[in-house]
Formats: C-alpha cells, structure tokens, sequence
C-alpha cells in the first residue's frame, strides 16, 4: 500500500487539502472509487456531509482550528449551526484571562449562521447547576446539551432553572414574601424580579422608630411609604407602628369609621382573667375611687388617641393604592389599631383623599376639635366567663347623640377581617358596658 | 385508606428516563391532572412523564404518597392534630433539598397540579430567599447576569428603595 507521508496529495487548485493517514486517492482518479485500493477522500464528500460532519463538533476551539485545516473547511465550518464553547476559568473573575475570552467571544461572532449555543463558564459556587437563559443560551456545570436537544429535557443532566419556572409560580413564591424590605430588595434581584414582585397582593410593613416621634427617622420612613405606593396591585396592607406607651397597661382601643370618623374607644382594665382562675379580694374596690382612676389614666388615653393621629395621616396616604382591599395599622404591642376593609375602603379613601376644601390637616382639625368625650368606670365586670376588674372606659365621639349600637370594638361591618381572640373579649366587654352599665357613662369636658 | 393493600388500583407512570413507578391510584389522584386523566379514562396503561426525571419523580410520589394516607380535613370532624403536626414535619423535612430540585419539583407540581406541593416549594423559595440582599438571592437562585437591571433602571430603583439598604 502507498504511504501516505511519502506521496502527499495536495491539491490547491481545487481549494482542498486533504490529509489521509494510511492511503490517498489520485485526484483524477477519484470519481470512480476503487474498492480495494482507494477509500473515499475527505474531498469527496459533498459539502453537505462535510456540514453534517463539521456540524458534530459544536466545541468552538476544535471549530476554530478546523477553519485553518483547508479552504473548504474555512468556507463550510462558518455554516455550521450549533456551537458549544466551554471555558475553565471565569474572565469575570480572572481578569488576566480577559483578553483570551474577548479573542474567543470575537472568534464566535465569526459563525454568522449558528442557531444554538451553548457556553459554560466555571462557577462561582461549588455546587452543580445549570442555568437554560431565555432565549437560548445554556450555561451548565457539567455538561452541555445541544440545543437542539434542549426541549427534550434530559433527566440526567438538566435542572429546572429559576428562569424556567412560569411566571404564576414566580409570583406564588414573590407573594408569600410580604415583608415590604424584602419585597424592595428583590425589584433589584433582576428584571423578571422587578416586574413580578410589583403584581404582589399582600404586604405587610414593621416599624421599629416611630418617625412622627423621632424626627430623625422621617426621611427614611418616607422613602419606605414611597417605595410601598410603588406596589399598586396590593390588596392587603399591615402595618405596625412602635407604641408610644412603654408601660405595661392591658388597655385597648379601636377606632370606628362611619365614612368620617365616628368614634374612638379606649378600654383599660387592671386585670382579665377567666372566671374560674378569678380570686373575689382583687376586686375589693372603694368608693370615690373611680373619679381618680379615671384621671390618672386621662393620660394614657391621650397617647393612644396621639397614636391613632400618627396612624390615620398614615392611613390617608396609603389608602390612595387602588386595588387595597383590606389595610390594618397596628402598634407594636398591639394596644391600637386603624383597620379598613371591604368597600368602607372606597368610603374612607374618598373621605381623605378627596380634593375637596377640607385638606388632611384640617379634617385632622376636624378630628381634634369636634369631639366629645364620654367615660365611665366599672370596678367589676363579669361576661361570658371573663372578668376584668378596675374597667376604664373612654368613648371619643364625633357625631351627637353617640350611637351605642355602633360604637364598638367591632360592629362596624367587615371590619373583623383582623380581629383576633383578645380583641374579641376586649369587643365583649365594651358591648357588656353598653348593655349592662349605660347608667354609669358620663359626658366630661378634656 | 391503607396503600399496601394489593387489591387497590394501581397506575404506572413513567418518567423521562423511562424508569417505571407503580403507584396506588389514591396516590396518583393527589395530582389534580393525573386525576383528571383518569376521570377522563385515558389512563388506561402507563402515564408518561416526558418532562419529569426518574430523581423528581420519586420525590414527587413519596409526598403524594405520604399526603394521600394523612386523613384529609374534610374527611372528619375532628381531625387528628397528632396527624396534623406529623404531616407538618414531613412537609419541612421534604423541603430541605438544594434549590435545582426545589425548582425541579416546582416544575414538576406545576405540571401534575399538586396545589399543596406547589405551595410547599414556593414557600421554601420564599423563605430562602427573605431577609437576603439581591446578590444573594441571584447566588441562591442562579439568575443569570443577562437578566440584571440595565444601570438606568437599577440607579432609578436603588434611588426608589435608599432605605431598604440600610
């Protein structure tokens, strides 16, 4: 047999150069093949075999290599459709490796016909991934698909990446977050982050400073509400204001909406307790005691009613987002709290917000001006197996002659959405006083 | 509704590996598409899974195995908080897989409509991710950086969201 190294077969003219390793085929003798003596040279082959073979290598680096094998490789390697690049250490990081990925990134963009592509770049964690990018970039740890492959999931090598998941269960995960700073740091995560985490539903908001009480933190707090405002598909709203009464008080208060305000009820027992654990002595009570008593917890009233200031100029602000279904604002020790739901949102929203001559400030005035006060004091009440002892109970009112039957804890329509089972007993008590001690409660000037 | 018992019916489902799985159809019906596959009567042989691989298939049916034989609320009056609590802890010790199989089930649950496993996963996604800064949420859940915030919109965002950096 001929030796392939002494009788080289190098043919320019036909702008091919065809390397055998063990036999070579006389050019002119090439279109009759000889079965015996000749195989069939790499030059025989159609360009679309060529394709097809040039096609299989996808690895950029052998692709690039086989564009100086020989003219006819140069001109059908650019045709080639699918290419994967692997490289071993991250430019991103390495950057003496910079100028030799730009070289090969410049050298990809030379194969003007590829359709799919395949590029793995080294991680920065330890752990196995792979990430499918929209459009079609796959970038995998240990492996590569060919992209023409890649709708057939294969089990063993792909994962289901972040950018798979369809966007409802990208929102189900976003919208299990609430936590507004969260929510906020994600619209930075990325692009699909920051689109889907604004269709969030429910958000919930603390804070730890009271800005209307330290001023420094005012800024701050304004660029969080401003950021909330941002969220305009919230339906559901909590937010928790620190309280301004550092004591230990068992008080509560509620604050009803009647489209303006309509009442404001402050309840402070010294003691609640089943009536199967309560001891008859705690209740020894004095005459002439319940005048002093009342005054001496004028005071704490009067914080809860500056609390629910700070909260209703929140509430005017908030309540402007339009999908907003149900909105509580709370104190930290959960003593108070301003809650909207259900169409009263509408009411109460159109209320603040109107342009009309009356500005927040002055409906504030409103507030602040036209009320009147009631209070009366219960030494022992005894309700649905609960009794609370020392009962102090303070009614702020807006409309005369106060409506019993609507001010309470609770009555006003769907404002329950909140309600827990201490606020409960609490709503108990009040409705106890009006039923059973309306005699007691007495109009008093503050 | 013991699942051992070999008289119940059973359905084969495959997975894109062609590995086999014979599961109790009680089982099965945890999956409101295989359920409905069935209603439909055109279960009939083997279930073919071309999009779920033999790994998060099995997951996927020892969650629905263990939720099929907890006794289901509506089921009784007064359910068996005993149960509940059990069902709670297979639930958190379920979830404490890495995120490609978290997002594989997920995957997976969307395709087959498991409501509570959708939830499940979305949930432990949620709480991986709470409290992070937005380079660890992109670490934890492999965004790719073609995905990021052109400058203009990630500068008008930090500008919106000072505070939640501090």
């Amino acid at each position: 047999m001929p030796n392939a190294r002494s009788v080289p077969n190098i043919d320019c003219d036909s702008g091919d150069t065809t390397y055998t390793q063990d036999h070579y085929l006389k050019m002119n003798e090439i279109k009759k093949l000889n079965a015996e003596n000749a195989f069939t040279s790499f030059s025989d082959l159609p360009e679309d075999i060529v394709f097809q073979i040039l096609n299989k290598l996808t690895d950029l680096k052998t692709l690039c290599l086989c564009k100086h094998v020989s003219r006819r490789f140069y001109h059908i390697v650019l045709q080639v459709e699918a290419i994967s690049f692997t490289c071993f250490t991250n430019p991103f990081v390495d950057h003496s490796y910079l100028a030799t990925f730009g070289s090969a990134i410049k050298s990809l963009m030379k194969f003007e016909r590829v359709k799919s592509l395949c590029i793995q770049l080294p991680s920065s964690l330890d752990k196995s991934f792979s990430v499918q990018v929209e459009g079609d970039t796959t970038y995998t740890q240990d492996h590569y698909l060919k992209m023409n492959e890649i709708k057939k999931l294969n089990a063993e090598n792909a994962f289901t990446s972040f950018s798979d998941l369809p966007e409802d269960i990208v929102f189900q995960i976003l919208n299990k977050l609430t936590d507004l700073k969260t929510l906020c740091l994600c619209k930075h995560v990325s692009r699909r982050f920051y689109h889907i985490v604004l269709q969030v539903e429910a958000i919930s908001f603390t804070c730890f400073t009271n800005p209307f009480v330290d001023h420094s933190y005012l800024a701050t707090f304004g660029s969080a509400i401003k950021s909330l405002m941002k969220f305009e598909r919230v339906k559901s709203l909590c937010i928790q204001l620190p309280s301004s009464l550092d004591n230990h008080s068992l008080c509560k208060w509620k604050v009803n909406f009647k489209v303006k305000f309509d009442s404001f009820i402050y309840l402070s027992p010294n003691s609640v307790c089943l009536k199967k654990e309560f001891k008859a002595n705690e209740s020894a009570h004095q005459e002439g005691e319940e005048d002093m008593a009342l005054t001496l917890i004028k005071a704490e009233m009067l914080a809860c009613l500056g609390d629910m200031i700070y909260m209703i100029t929140l509430l005017s602000h908030i309540i402007r987002l339009p999908m907003l279904e149900e909105v509580s604002i709370t104190d930290s020790r959960k003593r108070g709290k301003v809650s909207v739901s259900g169409r009263k949102v509408a009411e109460v929203r159109n209320w603040l917000s109107s342009p009309s001559d009356e500005t927040i400030a002055q409906k504030l005035k409103y507030f602040l001006t036209a009320r009147r006060v009631s209070r009366c004091y219960v030494p022992l009440l005894e309700f649905s197996g609960y009794v609370m002892t020392g009962v102090k109970l303070y009614v702020v009112h807006w409309n005369d002659p106060v409506d019993y039957a609507n001010v309470s804890f609770m009555k006003s329509d769907n404002d329950d959405a909140f309600e827990d089972k201490e606020e409960a007993v609490y709503n108990e008590a009040v409705m106890e006083i009006f039923k059973k001690h309306i005699d007691r409660i007495v109009r008093v000037d503050l | 509704m013991s699942t051992s018992s070999s008289s119940s019916k059973k359905i084969v489902l495959k997975s894109a590996d062609n590995e086999t799985f014979e599961i109790d159809e009680i089982v099965a019906l945890e999956s409101q598409a295989i359920k409905n596959m069935i209603e439909d009567e055109c279960a009939d042989n083997v279930i073919p899974l071309g999009n779920i691989d033999s790994k998060t298939l099995s997951k996927i049916i020892e969650y629905c195995k263990k939720h099929a034989e907890s006794p289901k609320k509506d089921d009784n009056a007064d359910i068996d908080e005993k149960a509940v609590e059990d069902l709670k802890s297979f639930d958190a010790e379920f979830a404490k897989v890495d995120m490609p199989l978290i997002q594989d089930i997920l995957m997976a649950a969307n395709f087959l409509n498991i409501d509570n496993l959708i939830g499940l996963m979305c949930r432990t996604i949620a709480d991986r991710i709470k409290g992070k800064t937005p380079e660890e949420i992109r670490k934890i859940l492999n965004i790719n950086k073609n995905d990021l915030l052109s400058p203009e919109q990630e500068a008008k965002a930090r500008e919106e969201n000072s505070w939640a950096f501090d």
